[in-house]
């Protein structure tokens, strides 16, 4: 490769004009603007907003008071330490819950150290029948008819920001619900987050699908209902047929079958 | 020509490996091999470009790395360490450049098995925590992972 075809760049000093600079750069990708503040100044007003007594009540919710750090935290703006001291600072043992969250980070990033690029393979094996299906079309392009599946893909291709529940979600959806191999969904996960590295994206996906857990992770609908205020279960043309739509018991049985009985 | 090279898990000045390289020229470099074979999408590159945007002295370059080290006459390389073996194997295309790998900085001191989170959780959460707020949040199960589905814990989002 010759040296001309090395270029430095002055970036803009405005977002707008760094982001077409990108979009000159890189002119064969397509899709939405950037909707999170780069930046380890954004990163640190982020920080302050963080209240950790509501992030403890209310996280689980999709309109909880979530931190949405971690955009910050996978390119090191911000570090877990940091973060974790702010949150203590802040709030005393009120930050245990946050602070413990982001162990889970730390917790991958470690496994991923010790193991490199066997995470993307099954770390274990699966306690339940899992498949291996390719990425359907129809969830990958928000076309399930499940408003609150579609939903979470829109959020995904649109802002490259999940909400933690709704990955969860989603990923129990498309690994035991589908039948898609954790790999194929987790690799095509990673590309579209904004957050994504490989040990929490990938390690994850097989804590949902029971290769790196002692269990598989599912839910049912009253769970989703519950935590999304109905909002996207009224709105769904699915309601009346709604594959969540069962107890516990009903849907292990459904999902994996005379195995479930052997755990 | 020393180069601290800024990759992207490091974008951030405030980190140590800025200061122990003070002599080095800072350089971010948007491969468009590398950025392709990690499948980032535009708004990434775009996130990304904006935390660079806000470093102080960091010489910004479109192209292969390679290239790039060697129209700066680089002799010698420093960057964060990070398990992330894209970055590993883009740095190898540098050989034989020394390349120097700094710490990157730590959540805990941890050294024991990483077969479970429950246990790692157990042995590191009194580096921030407490006996007393762990005898009380264990009291409430805040250290347990019930896998029913109404107990969510921070796997996906962090």
């Amino acid at each position: 490769m010759s040296e001309s075809s090395i270029r430095e760049i002055t970036l803009a000093k405005t977002r707008a004009e760094r982001h077409q600079q990108v979009r000159d750069l890189f002119p064969t990708l397509d899709g939405t603007d950037c909707g999170f503040e780069g930046g380890r100044a954004a990163a640190l007003r982020a920080l302050a907003r963080v209240d950790p007594a509501a992030y403890n009540r209310t996280r689980n919710h999709l309109n909880g008071k979530v931190s949405r750090l971690s955009p910050y935290f996978r390119h090191g703006v911000l570090t877990l330490a940091e973060a974790a001291h702010a949150a203590i600072k802040r709030s005393g043992s009120g930050a245990y819950k946050f602070v413990f969250e982001l162990a889970w980070r730390d917790f991958w990033r470690r496994v991923w150290a010790r193991d490199g690029d066997a995470i993307e393979a099954d770390m274990e094996r699966a306690k339940v029948r899992i498949g291996d299906a390719p990425l359907p079309k129809d969830v990958a392009n928000a076309q399930t008819e499940l408003a609150c599946m579609d939903s979470f893909v829109r959020d995904l291709r649109e802002t490259g920001y999940v909400h933690n529940h709704a990955r969860m979600w989603f990923a129990s959806y498309v690994v035991h619900h589908r039948k898609v191999s954790w790999k194929a969904a987790a690799d095509w996960y990673y590309g579209e987050l904004l957050d994504g590295d490989r040990a929490s994206n990938h390690l994850s996906w097989q804590w949902v699908a029971s290769t790196f857990s002692s269990k598989p992770y599912f839910f049912n609908r009253e769970n989703l209902e519950r935590y999304t205020d109905g909002a996207l279960c009224a709105q769904c043309t699915k309601r009346n047929a709604c594959p969540f739509d069962a107890s516990y018991p009903a849907l292990e049985k459904k999902l994996f079958g005379a195995e479930a009985s052997l755990r | 020509m020393k180069i601290l090279l800024v990759h992207d898990e490091m974008l951030n000045d405030t980190l140590p490996v800025f200061a122990t390289s003070a002599d080095a020229i800072r350089v971010f470099v948007l491969d468009p091999a590398f950025v392709a074979s990690e499948g980032w999408t535009l708004k990434r590159i775009q996130f990304v470009i904006d935390c660079v945007a806000e470093m102080q002295n960091v010489r910004v370059f479109h192209g292969a790395l390679a290239d790039v080290c060697r129209e700066l006459g680089a002799t010698s390389l420093v960057t964060q360490s990070t398990p992330n073996h894209a970055i590993q194997q883009w740095l190898e295309s540098l050989s034989p450049l020394t390349i120097s790998w700094h710490d990157e900085p730590q959540f805990v001191d941890y050294e024991g098995r990483l077969s479970r989170f429950t246990a790692y959780w157990k042995s590191v959460a009194p580096q921030w925590f407490s006996e007393d707020v762990l005898i009380a949040e264990n009291a409430r199960g805040g250290s347990k992972l019930s896998r029913s589905a109404s107990s969510v814990r921070g796997a996906l989002r962090k």
